[in-house]
């Protein structure tokens, strides 16, 4: 009887405390390869949010600030801009493009932004992916808006459809601006990124949404509303910039980080991107070592397991010394056994956390916008796998070890 | 206060003079040397390209009487000069490897694509921004995964010099006698700076 076999036998005739093991070893594996997946799921959906962008302008405060409230959707902008200063910056020679970002609003719970049909033209995503309608045009009327697909997929809505907008960010808000409805003329492409669950309308939207609204500081007749020449806005929160040339942008951000008449502040979004992470990576390396302890944990379990059978497997390791085992047949026997359980132990373990993953994808990325591809393991995970199996490995050397030792002892004595 | 002002002024031109001299040092590239080889950022500079000059005809009497609102427009010549770097020529299509800092531009997922490589890092807010030819636009022939920005690295690929009139006049100092011109690499290797 082979090795393998042997210890195949001897690991389901001992059936309840292999299966606890494999299990223990299992939950770590999924902490530990889940941990990582985030951790590479939460970097790539960042960094797939934007694409093509050489500069993000709004009001000064905090590089990764500015990030996340007007890439991400995360946080509130401190202030607006004036659109003097739009203007300004966005008449400057070698500026291919500008998008306008005006937030503050939401429907039932989706952030509302304000833009204008160049986010369409020259927004980009993932690897210099520009955006799609799946369905219906960008905004043409004062209001018309166009959805995100999640909006469109949570709140069951399509092209025609009326939305009402409310001020401020909450999902009830009680001061809904019933007079005025949007009208959803288009339905963009699913990307994987905030703009899923944004709702977009024209700047003019937005103004028009405020018109007569209490706690607006200019009152505007709503006759008047229909003429979009009355509707320009006063400040907008931020706007990104695409250049002719790369090589333009430090010039260009100097230039609005110096620009005296209002405190701006222009960040290059890669490197807003890189110091977001490595703020991430504070709580990423917290819970690797958290999850490294899990692993430690269940494989001492093993251990104790495995040593604490030796006692009762002495009559079975004499049998099969009396039949002709060798030392090192018992070692062998004893290492496979926990190679068994380890190996078993992360092939379950993964299959759970693909299992979780394939269950939890569509509700982890509706309340959180962050999508986890099933997708094969990546080097470093292939790197922890090894890693593992190989304390597994040795691991086993240890009741191996006593287990020979135990066999020399058993063979000498004459009591048993 | 205006003192203070003056002097940080003159700390920021002073930078600019000194990388400007540096430049302006840049040894005559042999073809045979640069091809595979390290090069340093003298060298992207051509060897008769001195936007220091102005400060050179300068006596030190003359340097310290500048008022503020001269030292800003001093400080405006040169970076019109900046702007309108040129490159230099023997580089075009050659096989280099030259050190700098990172600064990323484009991921996929989380590895790097593309960058400016810039010989100082952070390349502009204590200083005035680089001249065009002191800046690389690397693109990357295999996504690479980036560890730290802080610290330099080495980069080996090859150089292509690009040109473009759209940027020319916005100072209107170069009167169209030299087209504005810029660095771009493919680049293959990306390694952590060892001397």
């Amino acid at each position: 009887m082979n090795l393998r076999l042997l210890a195949w036998k001897s690991l389901t005739s001992r059936r309840s405390t292999a299966i606890l093991t494999i299990v223990s070893i299992a939950v770590s594996v999924v902490l530990l390869l889940g941990v990582e997946k985030i951790r590479i799921n939460a970097q790539s959906s960042f960094a797939n949010t934007i694409s093509g962008t050489d500069l993000i302008v709004g009001a000064r405060s905090g590089s990764i600030q500015l990030l996340l409230y007007s890439v991400f959707r995360i946080g509130n902008a401190t202030n607006n801009i004036s659109w003097k200063s739009y203007q300004t910056v966005a008449q400057k020679k070698g500026i291919k493009w500008t998008i306008p970002i005006s937030l503050g609003d939401s429907h039932r719970g989706f952030r509302v932004m304000g833009t204008n049909k160049d986010y369409f033209s020259f927004y980009q995503y993932g690897q210099k992916r520009n955006l799609k309608l799946i369905t219906g045009k960008p905004f043409n009327d004062l209001f018309d808006t166009v959805i995100g697909s999640e909006v469109a997929r949570s709140l069951s809505y399509s092209v025609g459809d009326e939305v009402i907008i409310s001020h401020g960010t909450v999902s009830t808000s009680f001061s809904e601006h019933k007079d005025k409805p949007f009208i959803i003329s288009g339905i963009l492409e699913h990307t994987g990124t905030p703009v899923d669950r944004t709702v977009h309308v024209s700047l003019e939207g937005i103004e028009a949404m405020h018109v007569n609204w209490q706690g607006l500081v200019k009152k505007r007749k709503v006759g008047n509303i229909l003429s979009e020449a009355n509707l320009q806005p006063e400040s907008i929160t931020a706007f990104l910039i695409g250049l002719d040339s790369k090589i333009m942008s430090f010039k260009l951000q100097r230039f609005i980080n110096e620009y005296t008449a209002e405190p701006l502040l222009a960040i290059f979004p890669g490197i807003a991107l890189y110091e977001l992470w490595s703020l991430m990576s504070v709580a990423e390396k917290a819970l690797l070592i958290i999850s490294i302890f899990v692993v430690i944990a269940s494989l001492t379990g093993m251990l104790a397991v495995s040593l604490a059978g030796l006692n009762e497997r002495r009559r079975e390791v004499a049998i099969l010394r009396s039949v002709g085992a060798s030392h090192w047949h018992i070692m062998g026997l004893l290492i496979t056994e926990t190679l068994l359980l380890t190996l078993v132990g992360i092939l379950l373990g993964i299959a759970i956390l693909y299992s979780a993953i394939g269950l939890g994808q569509p509700i982890i990325e509706a309340n959180y916008g962050l999508f986890i591809p099933i997708s094969l393991p990546n080097k470093r995970e292939f790197v922890m796998i090894s890693i593992l199996l190989f304390t597994g490995f040795t691991v086993g050397l240890i009741p191996a070890y006593r287990a020979y030792r135990n066999s020399l002892a058993d063979g000498m004595s004459t009591r048993l | 206060m205006m003192e203070n002002i003056n002097y940080w002024m003159k700390c920021q031109l002073i930078v600019v003079l000194l990388s400007c001299l540096n430049m302006n040092g840049a040894i005559a590239l042999d073809s045979d040397e640069t091809d595979l080889g390290k090069i340093q950022w003298n060298n992207l500079t051509p060897l008769n390209w001195n936007p220091a000059k102005v400060f050179e005809d300068m006596t030190d009497q003359q340097y310290n009487a500048l008022s503020d609102d001269d030292l800003l427009r001093l400080e405006e010549t040169v970076q019109a000069l900046f702007d309108d770097a040129p490159v230099n020529d023997k580089l075009d299509g050659k096989r280099v490897k030259i050190p700098g800092f990172v600064l990323p531009l484009e991921f996929n997922n989380t590895m790097l694509t593309e960058f400016l490589l810039v010989p100082y890092f952070g390349a502009c807010t204590h200083t005035p921004p680089p001249p065009a030819n002191q800046i690389i636009y690397g693109k990357l022939k295999t996504e690479t995964e980036l560890n730290d920005i802080y610290r330099p690295v080495w980069i080996t690929g090859t150089l292509q010099t690009s040109r473009s009139n759209s940027l020319l006049s916005e100072s209107g100092v170069a009167n169209g006698l030299e087209v504005h011109s810029a660095y771009s690499m493919s680049v293959e290797l990306i390694e952590p700076y060892v001397d």
